[in-house]
């Protein structure tokens, strides 16, 4: 059986932490030498800062596996533990994925025909509409899926967690 | 427990031999699946009454003791020719489980270990001690700075006053009290020593003078503006040399030199103009060239200068 286990998960949000920590402190370095603090980013400030969402990004991955599969994969049939509870959530998830794939559309034909928008508001809509796809998929496998498990060796496993 | 059953019989599968009968309660059955074959099976539990009827429960259900072997290496359906090599791999449903690598301390540990040594790094690493030197260093210059008001102020006087007021307030040159130019020491240095537009250089101020000065113009806070300058001795006879000194040194001094050697102005000990107190009066009244005009200073004081200057 292969481990599932949360020790590489909690390391990468540890070093992810740990990048933006110092991210923070360079710039309060960078703060006391200039006598005030920049504007922008320094150089190495944007470094460490996409290093530590990598690591976050890998962190969280391996945390959603966690919750989703166990600890360890044990062979046989695994029923879903569908519940309601799941499924209203699930459904309110799609309402409100449907509300701002509305408000996208909006923006889109707003910025062609009117003015430009801003960046970062469209930005956040995108990124806010894949996380709720996101959490309404992982919900969706954590309860409604059952799924059997065979086997699979230990070293053929295609994710090291 | 219902008192009208005589006994009940429990079959597996297709068997006519019961595989236990139960007589008193409590009706319990094991059944050991390892000892009958993975797949699928029928119980059926035969209740007898007493008078002979009968109720029969059949239920099916499934035993899976072996993990299916999973084939890798050779998929259904696939064209397969010389020799074919692939992994029958199998699970096992007693395989123990193991624990959990990640224990509270380990994690607890390892975020105070790493956090610990960045923050470490950034207190005590060598840009610390740069940032640190770079500090003492503005504090060191703005103590001394501070502490020498009272010497700036005897310099102003003597190299600054004539041209911007004897309280900084202003005059030929710029007011210089609450000048935001003293929160730029590096401007303020660079101007003072090179001069610019009327300004001549004073290239004989040290650093340190220059602190003194910042320091002394620095105290006044723009508050030197609204303030009179000391009025010199009023009708000061030709022979008041003090008093001539006085405001030689306070308005005369800075072009012309603490002497009357000469600077950026002419020098004026020993000046034939000296002899001429109406052309001198004139000149300073309303001044000449670079000069600025100095129509405040009365007659009676530009006497007392002029025999001051003529101790020179």
């Amino acid at each position: 059986m292969y481990k599932n286990d949360s020790v590489l998960p909690f390391f990468g949000l540890l070093l992810a932490v740990a990048l933006w920590y110092m991210a923070y402190l360079d710039g309060q370095h960078l703060a006391a030498l200039a006598g005030h603090t920049p504007e922008d980013l320094s150089v190495g400030q944007i470094g460490l800062i996409t290093f530590g969402a990598v690591f976050f990004i890998y962190g969280v991955m391996g945390y959603v596996s966690y919750w989703l599969e166990g600890e360890e994969l044990r062979p046989g049939r695994h029923e879903s533990p569908a519940s309601i509870g799941a499924g209203v959530v699930i459904a309110i998830l799609t309402i409100i994925l449907v509300a701002l794939s509305g408000v996208l559309v909006q923006t889109i034909i707003y910025w062609s025909a009117e003015a430009p928008v801003s960046y970062g508001f469209a930005g956040r809509l995108a990124g806010y509409i894949l996380l709720d796809m996101a959490a309404i998929l992982v919900i969706y496998k954590k309860y409604f899926v059952a799924e059997v498990v065979i086997t699979e060796d230990d070293h053929h496993a295609e994710v090291p967690w | 427990m219902n008192q009208n059953i005589e006994r009940i019989e429990v079959f597996l599968d297709e068997s006519k031999e019961p595989l236990q009968v139960l007589t008193s309660p409590p009706f319990k059955v094991k059944l050991d699946t390892q000892a009958i074959p993975d797949g699928p099976h029928t119980l059926r539990v035969v209740t007898v009454f007493k008078g002979g009827k009968t109720e029969e429960n059949v239920i099916d259900f499934e035993v899976d003791n072996l993990p299916s072997p999973y084939v890798e290496g050779l998929d259904e359906g696939q064209q397969v020719r010389g020799v074919v090599e692939f992994e029958v791999l199998t699970g096992d449903y007693n395989a123990p489980k193991s624990k959990d690598r990640l224990t509270t301390t380990l994690a607890v540990l390892s975020s105070v270990v790493i956090l610990g040594l960045i923050w470490a790094y950034f207190a005590f690493g060598p840009t610390s001690k740069a940032i640190v030197e770079a500090n003492a260093a503005v504090a060191e210059e703005s103590s001394a700075g501070a502490g020498d008001a009272a010497h700036g102020e005897k310099l102003f006087a003597e190299q600054c006053a004539s041209c911007h007021g004897a309280k900084a307030e202003g005059g030929f040159g710029p007011a210089l009290a609450g000048s935001a130019l003293l929160d730029n020491p590096e401007q303020f240095d660079k101007i003072t020593l090179e001069g610019r537009g009327n300004m001549p250089p004073f290239g004989n101020l040290s650093a340190q003078d220059l602190a003194d000065i910042r320091a002394y113009l620095s105290g006044l806070a723009g508050g030197g503006a609204s303030e009179a300058a000391p009025a010199p001795a009023a009708g000061g006879s030709e022979g008041d040399v003090a008093t001539g000194e006085s405001i030689y040194t306070q308005q005369c001094a800075g072009c012309h030199g603490p002497n009357g050697e000469g600077g950026f102005g002419p020098a004026l000990a020993g000046n034939p103009l000296l002899d001429n107190p109406n052309e001198f009066n004139k000149i300073t009244h309303e001044g000449r060239a670079s000069m600025p005009p100095y129509p405040q200073i009365t007659d009676e004081e530009l006497a007392a200068v002029r025999a001051y200057l003529k101790t020179k």
